[in-house]
């Protein structure tokens, strides 16, 4: 038994290095980007903060933002992704293992960039010595989904169906889980005093959406840039629409929720909060972030037209709309959740931030090793779902699971 | 069409692909791409720098220990031809006019009276001789006892003054960790132009050099002072 | 056989050395010594509140040998507990400030602040009288002379919450309530994540986003543990009511920068103090009550200011 976990751990150890001209390819250049993070990174810790385009007045960026938008997919694929698998049905497998794989490695993300962010990342242990309560959180649900994806992909590995008593608390735990991992994210800021910006009730609900339209669109263009819809046939267009039906009432309870607060903000208040009118027009002559927030809608506007459109049968159309609508989250939560808040200060002043190339390299960094990750899962997911990594003696030939031989 | 797409798919598979480049050769030359990234982090540009901020002529701000306080409040007298005289020593001769011209011409032109209603001299100075204050009702006052005089008038700043709050003072936060000494009234205010006369010979310090700070609102919203 | 599967290792090999290289050259701008002045012995040291008597003598002492090797100065760090039973609280006359920054500095220079970039705990806003709308202030205001007509002067620093919004912020720790209300911080447990920052609604605390930089001939000798001691780059800081001076019965240096005597100083339990009198007699306010932050540190307009009579013309008056 343990020695048949050890050699499962061994050939998919194997596995994330042996691949085709594409993968290798791939995975060096992810390697590459997150040496790059890591050189920036030490840089940042050799000589201070003050390489970023960080200031007293605006002191989270976009570290800070990645950071609430990797638990905030996190806990969005989970959340969206599981129940369809205990609820919709066991051909849904390959997604459900996917969307434990893609929470995995955006908490992998989020603690990088909490330890970009810290001025003393040698006192990280502080952290956990402490261990406050979103770290917590955080902790726990990193471990809930090692777990569920583990044990589904060991399950089929072995070509056995996963025990309900050892799978189901777990996987249930976690959807429940999610919920406090993100409110986690989303509290660690909502819940400070004094910055008007944040003190909405509609900002978190805007948060889910976004982070509900950011799991399903990454777990799209993983469907077909991993070329496991083939693998699973008729499952896998099912998995496809119901991802793509995610997306679309994720994109769109965004963009409703986006219009609501513009109108609340702008026509029914007295006087809009300065950090709104900053982000969409401009404050006192500065309106750095105001082009990137309307870059950010007229391509989650693009994403649904596409969608809408019904050119979406066309996979190349599909990834594209779903690339839109990621990147339009992307930008949003780069420019939009975070940093405004610190716009004007406390005391009124309006000073701007845009991060620095040092910062954006570190950012790059992050994102790399946890795409580094994620691509590691994937390719453990696929092969074991297209029955290539398998315990089962008769398909077990060296040029299936090789390296590179 | 999806057969098709899932050939394409496979193809990305350890299997298919090797046939442009061989795996072990692609390791190759990644390890290069690998030696060329040390490379340039080793000897590459430093792309982490720091804003200029304070400048190369910055310097400490002189912080002046204490500032230039009036000593009206010691013995009254002015210096005539090198000698200290008293009030008295050309009051005794020179008696002012009743009307009290209020710039005056001849004797004492630096003296400016910016004190509310009061122009004449008499209003504070006891005449004769002028080596003492008055009281409203005519009593003498030695000026070492100006406070008494100046609360005559401004009764309201009596209760603040008594508890230390009107001034300065000097010394600890409370009296027990030593003499605390609150300043006497002449010790700041002159008291022909009282409004804190000090500040307007002590230029303010600089503003704020931080990292990345804003700029002057006032030249922004008003075009310049 | 042999020999290509040899040398397909071989290949396989130089991508692998390539990338630990890589790796190990990534690291390359760490051998130039961080920015932090990372150590062991400041990394296993314990948070100040769980100190030992023994253990915080050792730390004292080796801060100490710190500052003589860094700056060369023989610097006494102490550790002034809280003064029983009492509760420090400031009151500033916003009638009496004439914005001369004098303050600022002082307070910089006491508390051994960065001088490059510049770390002030104080900051004065230039407001148009009768309005008390932050967004109006001028932080950067250069006049010839002070004050200008039509204007008056709110310096603003750590407002010393009794509710503290940074310390329930920060997820560590380092920052907490001493029992005579003075907000501090352990900086060396101070993470850097600048949580409280973000949480502080008075814009009070300051990063060292940088190396600071102290140069050693202006440097204050005289030193407390949570007070004015050097600090690392990395770690947050911010005003302590000078702590190391008060709870010693001196003013804090802003108070003995003060020319006017705006600023006032004291024991708020203290009913025959000048706080309480002030509490009682003036018409105090705070910034931002309906935060709930509950600051100690209140502002009044005293009535009898020369200023505030009609017949005073201001300075620069056309």
């Amino acid at each position: 038994m343990m020695r048949g976990y050890l050699r499962f751990l061994g050939r998919s150890f194997v596995l994330s290095f042996a691949g085709g001209g594409r993968y290798q390819a791939w995975m060096f250049a992810l390697t590459a980007a997150a040496l790059v993070g890591v050189n920036a990174g030490a840089r940042q810790w050799t000589a201070g903060l003050a390489t970023t385009g960080l200031s007293d007045h605006v002191t989270w960026g976009i570290y800070i933002a990645g950071f609430a938008l990797a638990v905030g997919t996190a806990c969005a694929a989970v959340l969206l992704v599981l129940p369809l698998y205990f609820l919709r049905g066991q051909d849904l497998l390959d997604l459900a293992l996917l969307g434990a794989a893609l929470a995995v490695a955006c908490v992998l993300a989020a603690a990088g960039f909490v330890i970009a962010d810290t001025g003393r990342p040698d006192r990280v242990l502080h952290i956990l010595v402490e261990l406050p309560w979103h770290v917590l959180a955080l902790g726990v649900f990193l471990l809930l989904n090692l777990h569920v994806w583990g044990s589904l992909v060991y399950c089929a590995y072995l070509g056995r169906r996963p025990g309900r008593a050892l799978l189901l608390p777990f996987a249930l735990l976690a959807v429940l889980w999610a919920f406090g991992a993100q409110s986690a994210a989303s509290f660690l800021y909502v819940g400070l005093g004094g910055r008007a910006f944040w003190e909405t009730p509609l900002g978190a609900l805007r948060f889910a959406a976004a982070a509900c339209a950011a799991a399903p669109a990454v777990l799209l263009l993983t469907l077909l840039a991993s070329g496991m819809l083939c693998a699973a046939g008729e499952a896998g267009a099912r998995a496809l629409r119901l991802l793509r039906a995610l997306l679309v009432a994720a994109l769109c309870a965004d963009l409703l929720l986006c219009a609501v607060a513009l109108l609340l903000e702008f026509l029914g208040r007295a006087a809009p909060r300065p950090s709104m009118t900053y982000l969409y027009f401009g404050l006192d002559g500065r309106f750095v972030l105001a082009p990137w927030i309307w870059t950010a809608l007229a391509l989650k506007l693009l994403a649904v037209s596409l969608f809408w459109l019904s050119a979406w049968s066309r996979r190349k159309v599909l990834a594209f709309a779903c690339g839109a609508g990621l990147a339009g989250v992307l930008v949003e939560e780069a420019v939009g959740r975070i940093t405004p808040a610190f716009v004007p200060s406390p005391l009124g002043e309006v000073v701007e931030y845009a991060p620095t190339l040092n910062e954006a390299l570190v950012c790059l960094g992050v994102l790399a090793v946890g795409l580094l990750s994620y691509s590691v899962l994937v390719r453990i997911t696929a092969a074991v779902s297209a029955g290539r990594l398998t315990s089962a003696p008769p398909f077990d030939s060296c040029e299936k699971t090789g390296g590179p031989s | 069409m999806r057969t098709a797409k899932c050939n394409v798919g496979a193809a990305t598979d350890s299997r298919a692909s090797g046939a442009a480049l061989p795996g072990d050769w692609r390791a190759c030359l990644f390890g290069a791409g690998f030696l060329g990234l040390a490379a340039w982090f080793v000897w590459g540009p430093n792309l982490a720098v720091i804003p200029d901020l304070r400048g190369a002529g910055a310097t400490e701000p002189v912080l002046l220990g204490s500032l230039p306080r009036s000593v009206l409040a010691g013995p009254q007298g002015a210096k005539v031809n090198g000698f200290l005289r008293s009030c008295s020593d050309c009051h005794r001769l020179f008696r002012p006019r009743a009307a009290d011209p209020a710039p005056l011409r001849l004797q004492h032109q630096s003296v400016v009276v910016e004190h509310g209603d009061i122009v004449a001299c008499r209003a504070c100075h006891l005449e004769p001789g002028y080596d003492l204050l008055r009281l409203k009702d005519g009593t003498p006052l030695p000026y070492s006892e100006s406070l008494r005089h100046c609360l005559e008038c401004h009764e309201e700043v009596r209760g603040d003054f008594e508890h230390g709050l009107h001034g300065r003072a000097d010394g600890g936060w409370d009296a027990r960790f030593g003499a605390v000494r609150h300043l006497g009234c002449l010790e700041c205010h002159d008291p022909h132009v009282p409004r804190l006369p000090v500040m307007d010979e002590v230029r303010p310090l600089p503003g704020p050099r931080t990292l990345r700070m804003g700029e002057p609102r006032a030249a922004r919203a008003e075009g310049g002072r | 056989m042999s020999a290509p599967s040899r040398r397909a290792f071989l290949r396989g090999a130089l991508g692998g050395a390539g990338g630990l290289a890589a790796a190990a050259a990534s690291l390359a701008p760490l051998g130039k010594g961080a920015a932090t002045g990372f150590s062991l012995e400041r990394l296993l040291q314990p948070h100040y509140l769980r100190m030992t008597p023994e253990e915080l003598k050792q730390v004292l002492a080796r801060v100490e040998a710190e500052v003589l090797e860094r700056h060369g100065v023989r610097a006494e760090v102490n550790d002034h507990k809280a003064l029983p039973g009492v509760e420090f609280a400031f009151a500033l006359d916003i009638d009496k400030c004439v914005g001369c920054r004098r303050c600022v500095h002082a307070c910089a220079a006491e508390n051994n602040a960065s001088r490059d970039p510049e770390i002030q705990y104080i900051r004065v806003l230039e407001l148009p009288e009768g309005s008390l709308d932050l967004a109006q202030g001028d932080h950067h205001y250069e006049h010839e002379r002070l004050p200008r007509a039509g204007r008056y002067y709110l310096p603003i620093q750590c407002q010393q919450c009794a509710d503290p919004p940074c310390v329930s912020a920060c997820p560590v720790g380092a920052t907490w309530q001493e029992p005579d209300g003075v907000v501090v911080i352990d900086y060396d447990w101070c993470i850097g994540c600048r949580l409280c920052m973000a949480a502080c609604p008075y814009w009070a605390r300051r990063f060292n986003f940088a190396p600071p930089a102290v140069p050693s001939s202006a440097l204050n000798a005289r030193m407390d543990y949570l007070a004015n001691r050097p600090r690392s780059a990395g770690v947050v800081e911010k005003c302590h009511f000078c702590l190391h001076r008060t709870r010693a019965g001196l003013q804090p240096a802003c108070v003995e920068a003060c020319p006017n005597g705006a600023r006032k100083f004291g024991d708020v339990l203290d009913e025959g103090g000048e706080l309480a009198w002030i509490l009682a007699h003036k018409r105090v306010f705070v910034l931002k009550p309906e935060l709930g932050t509950l600051p100690r540190f209140y502002y009044y307009a005293g009535e009898d200011s020369a200023r505030a009579s009609p017949a005073a013309p201001g300075p620069d008056r056309e």
